[in-house]
């Protein structure tokens, strides 16, 4: 494959999306697609924009599209800008998106290697509100194995996602990225050390029982508060995760449901609500009340759902501190700082990794160049001895020495076609 | 007993004094908390849930303080033999402002007032004490009548 054949193949492969960088939350939030819906998102939206591949990337941060065009399709970058932007806006209309919002001025849209770059960013946690957080790992995992049960993955992203899994644990193992464990939930903790400093003999609650719920009283576990209540709509999905934790002596750990609520706020310090619901799930005029009666005690919320679990005009309340994703960006600074030389090591692998990725995608289409000249070779050597073998001269052969034969001539083979390749990618080196 | 007197005084106005560093710096806290200036934030290294604490004390040492100190003067006071004009107005004060201070403190445990209008109080309970140069106004040197008499 000739260099302007590579740039117009790996020019097929796009990205369109919205991330904590480009986007208010209130967008985000509504351009999330839960995993529920996932597998039928995907098989709408290759469907209905013709992509050869295709990945949703859906979290709390981001929502990117990630797909490869099929090869008759020839746009210039403009061209397949617009067309990509529009794509994404016809995908969320029908999803209670805001049409009257300029939706183009919070997307970005990379194509060829940039999108390389930043599927492989986004997999190695380079690109999250909180670099080096582990859950996005889990989350891309996720979303290409969703893809590849809707059957919408194919051999370029099947391969990228490998990579990009690869690259996100080299960049754990080999840098000090690695070496802190922090994620979203954990930052969602340590924003009530300005109200309370230590959360030792403070009561908690984690609204919840997912994923991000489990990170968030892992961690609280550690801080030690004197009593932690998981509330959740399935009661018994809130004691499993109970059951998951290994919790000290003398603090107090209970599950509650949603009903009892109301009642709980009355007495909390910090509250972390994650939920999946699609409403919200305290109100002003719930929380109001329960405020008044709570005679001046500060009560710390932290809203790390997508969408959003509490009004945000509870944080006009006073005694009231509502923090939401967004302002888990302040903490970014910090540990930007902290892992600034490690991210520097980290952007070396991320590139090494997209040029093999590149090379990849040459020898594939050296690939079946390969393969065909192996079957030649193979349809060669039988025919040959067939002939050969019914030779006056070679009736004598036994058995054993007929097969030594054979397995030389396969091995000669193998041989020819590994030189050949190793020929064949030297040449596009 | 003029000597417990002043050490009582001394000892509240500092504490009152301490009560409105600490109300400024939790107004000025909660602000950007209420704002969510982080970063901002993140420089101090006092809590809300401190300073909150803090204030709280100093408001009792100055309370119990300030009382002591009016309570041990007040017999010494009445018992002067020109009882009028300068120590009036001393007498009228002190008790408005240990009255102010439990009324403060009344709020807070009574009412549960939150903290921002305790600290809004506090800042108040101090102007009152530095509109009279904390006391030192009553004194005879600044005393007009007393130096013209």
């Amino acid at each position: 494959m000739m260099k302007a054949d590579l740039h117009r193949e790996i020019s097929r492969l796009v990205c369109v999306g919205m991330n904590h960088k480009s986007a208010p939350l209130r967008l985000r939030e509504k351009v999330y697609v839960p995993p529920s819906e996932l597998a039928k998102a995907l098989s709408d939206i290759q469907q209905a924009f013709g992509f050869s591949e295709c990945v949703l990337l859906s979290t709390c941060n981001r929502f990117d599209i990630y797909a490869v065009l099929p090869p008759e399709r020839q746009h210039d970058e403009n061209e397949l800008v617009s067309l990509l932007y529009q794509a994404f806006r016809d995908f969320h209309q029908p999803r209670s998106l805001d049409v009257t919002e300029d939706l183009d001025l919070h997307l970005y849209c990379r194509i060829g290697h940039k999108a390389v770059e930043h599927i492989l960013g986004v997999a190695s946690s380079l690109d999250s509100l909180i670099i080096g957080e582990t859950q996005i790992t889990s989350q891309f995992k996720q979303a290409w194995q969703c893809a590849l049960e809707a059957q919408t993955l194919g051999p370029h992203l099947s391969r990228l996602g490998q990579e990009a899994l690869g690259l996100a644990k080299k960049i754990r193992s080999q840098t000090a990225i690695g070496q802190k464990t922090v994620s979203i939930s954990h930052a969602a903790l340590d924003l009530a050390k300005p109200i309370f400093g230590d959360l030792k003999g403070r009561s908690l609650m984690i609204i919840g029982a997912g994923e991000m719920a489990k990170l968030a009283a892992l961690y609280a576990v550690s801080k030690a508060p004197k009593e932690l209540i998981i509330v959740n709509r399935s009661l018994d999905k809130a004691q499993q995760l109970i059951s998951c934790l290994n919790i000290p002596e003398g603090m107090h750990v209970r599950a509650h449901a949603f009903d009892d609520l109301a009642a709980l706020l009355l007495h909390v310090d910090v509250l972390v609500s994650a939920t999946a619901a699609r409403t919200n799930v305290i109100d002003f005029d719930t929380l109001a009340p329960i405020v008044r009666k709570r005679k001046s005690r500060p009560l710390c919320m932290v809203d790390i759902a997508i969408p959003r679990d509490i009004d945000p005009r509870c944080g006009e309340l006073e005694d009231v501190f509502l923090f939401d994703i967004d302002d888990l960006k302040q903490l970014t600074d910090d540990h930007l700082k902290e892992r600034e030389a490690a991210m520097g090591v980290a952007q070396t692998l991320l590139l090494e990794k997209s040029q093999d990725y590149a090379l990849w995608l040459k020898n594939f289409h050296v690939k079946p160049y390969l393969e065909g000249f192996r079957l030649y070779l193979d349809t060669l050597i039988h025919k040959e001895c067939e002939r050969t073998f019914k030779k006056d001269m070679f009736k004598d052969l036994k058995d054993e020495q007929i097969l030594a034969i054979d397995r030389l001539l396969i091995s000669l083979a193998d041989k020819i076609t590994a030189d050949m390749a190793i020929t064949l990618k030297d040449f596009h080196r | 007993m003029a000597s417990i007197h002043i050490i009582g005084a001394i000892i509240g106005e500092f504490a009152a004094m301490f009560s409105a560093i600490f109300s400024i710096i939790y107004l000025w806290r909660r602000q950007v908390l209420k704002q969510k200036l982080y970063i901002e934030l993140n420089k101090g290294t006092l809590s809300l849930d401190s300073l909150e604490r803090g204030m709280l004390f100093c408001l009792w040492l100055a309370f119990i303080s300030m009382s002591a100190a009016f309570v041990l003067a007040l017999p010494a006071f009445l018992n002067t033999p020109q009882l009028g004009g300068v120590i009036l107005w001393k007498i009228f004060w002190a008790s408005m402002v240990c009255l102010w201070y439990a009324a403060i403190l009344g709020s807070r445990y009574i009412l549960g007032v939150s903290t921002k209008r305790l600290a809004l109080m506090s800042l108040f309970g101090f102007l009152l004490l530095a509109s009279t140069i904390f006391g030192f106004l009553f004194l005879p040197l600044f005393d007009l009548s007393f130096a013209l008499s």
